[in-house]
């Protein structure tokens, strides 16, 4: 991922942020950085179910959701925004975290979100993440026994691990298949390019 | 190779390559460069200062009071609570320039967070945390480096005994 240029412009004065934060001054901080950044409608909200209100009733640009709720489980309301029919569904999530516990991070990377921030919050981090969010070339893949909905979690694609032939369908194994027949000769080989002689 | 008895069948799955608006957003050309943003961000962010440092002092008291009450005995929800509180100080102080009331916070949250559920939660380990929290944040402007840096030290310790307790617990 590339680092910001500071001389490149950008224009998110139409974008609409949805920012979840149990924290009443978590979620104002956040507000001050993307205000800065010139974001003109911020919608904000403490709790998942409030969250889920919005989504159901706004055309979101991007979410940035602290998924440690009081009693709610965050990462099972962006699990639910990923399987729901909703337009919204394929919406830029950025899952933003202060101390994640050992058991979460899986949970964080298995939940469907774009991206993680940690805590403490800079704007430039912020910044950056939003512009990667929006240039992110990763498919959105929906598994079909609803295991997994959301941007490919794989960045790079250099086969399936050593040991296993790949988790889904469209995955091919490393192992080259045996030959089948004779080599091609050159002249074949010469038709298959089709070499033309040509007059400069 | 492949171990055959550890072959699952492989999954199903549908692609796509949806558009966003926000692509376009951080495209367009006729909006502010990302350099003044990141200024007039950072300036908003100051501008909040005062506010911020007075919800995480709150914050502390909040500790302190929870600390009090479960000095008779620790219960889930307080627990939870401490967690959170820990956790929004860890990053107000990271985010207002006070690094150890920051990392003291964070101690906290790792000793619970990723204490195992078997291993009981010390009354004295939390007590510790908190009453280390209050100097750090009245000694925020204090010049003594290394007494703030000794009761980190400390926190430390009593965070990494608890976690080796509980990876010997599972």
């Amino acid at each position: 991922m590339k680092q910001l240029d500071a001389g490149a412009k950008f224009n998110l004065s139409s974008a609409v942020v949805l920012v979840v934060d149990r924290s009443t001054h978590s979620s104002d901080v956040i507000v001050q950085i993307l205000s800065g950044f010139g974001v003109h409608k911020i919608l904000r909200c403490q709790t998942a179910k409030r969250a889920h209100e919005i989504f159901s009733m706004n055309a979101i640009d991007l979410m940035l959701i602290d998924p440690e709720f009081e009693e709610e489980d965050g990462f099972e309301f962006i699990r639910d925004i990923r399987r729901s029919k909703s337009d919204n569904r394929f919406l830029p999530i950025i899952l933003i975290s202060g101390h994640a516990k050992i058991s979460s991070i899986k949970r964080a990377r298995d939940c469907g979100a774009n991206f993680f921030v940690a805590k403490p919050l800079t704007p430039s981090v912020i910044l950056q993440r939003i512009h990667w969010v929006a240039a992110d070339k990763r498919q959105f893949v929906d598994v079909a026994d609803g295991s997994y909905v959301g941007p490919d979690r794989r960045f790079k694609f250099e086969g399936p691990p050593p040991g296993s032939d790949g988790r889904r369908e469209s995955d091919l194994p490393v192992e080259l298949g045996g030959q089948t027949g004779e080599n091609l000769s050159q002249s074949e080989l010469n038709t298959l390019f089709k070499p033309q002689k040509v007059s400069i | 190779m492949t171990i055959e008895g550890d072959r699952k069948p492989k999954a199903k799955a549908a692609f796509y390559e949806p558009e966003t608006r926000l692509k376009s957003m951080v495209n367009r050309s006729d909006g502010i460069r990302v350099g003044e943003a990141v200024k007039k961000a950072q300036a908003n962010v100051q501008s909040y200062k005062a506010t911020g440092v007075a919800s995480m002092d709150e914050k502390i008291s909040q500790l302190v009071e929870i600390c009090e009450r479960m000095r008779a005995g620790v219960t889930e929800a307080d627990e939870r609570k401490v967690y959170l509180l820990s956790n929004d100080i860890f990053d107000s102080a990271g985010m207002f320039g006070e690094p150890e009331l920051s990392e003291a916070a964070y101690s906290l949250c790792e000793m619970i967070g990723n204490r195992a559920e078997r291993v009981p939660l010390s009354w004295d380990a939390v007590n510790v945390h908190i009453s280390s929290m209050r100097l750090l944040r009245q000694s925020a402007s204090d010049a003594d480096v290394a007494t703030r840096q000794a009761v980190l030290q400390g926190l430390r310790k009593v965070t990494a005994r608890i976690l080796a307790e509980s990876a010997a617990a599972d």
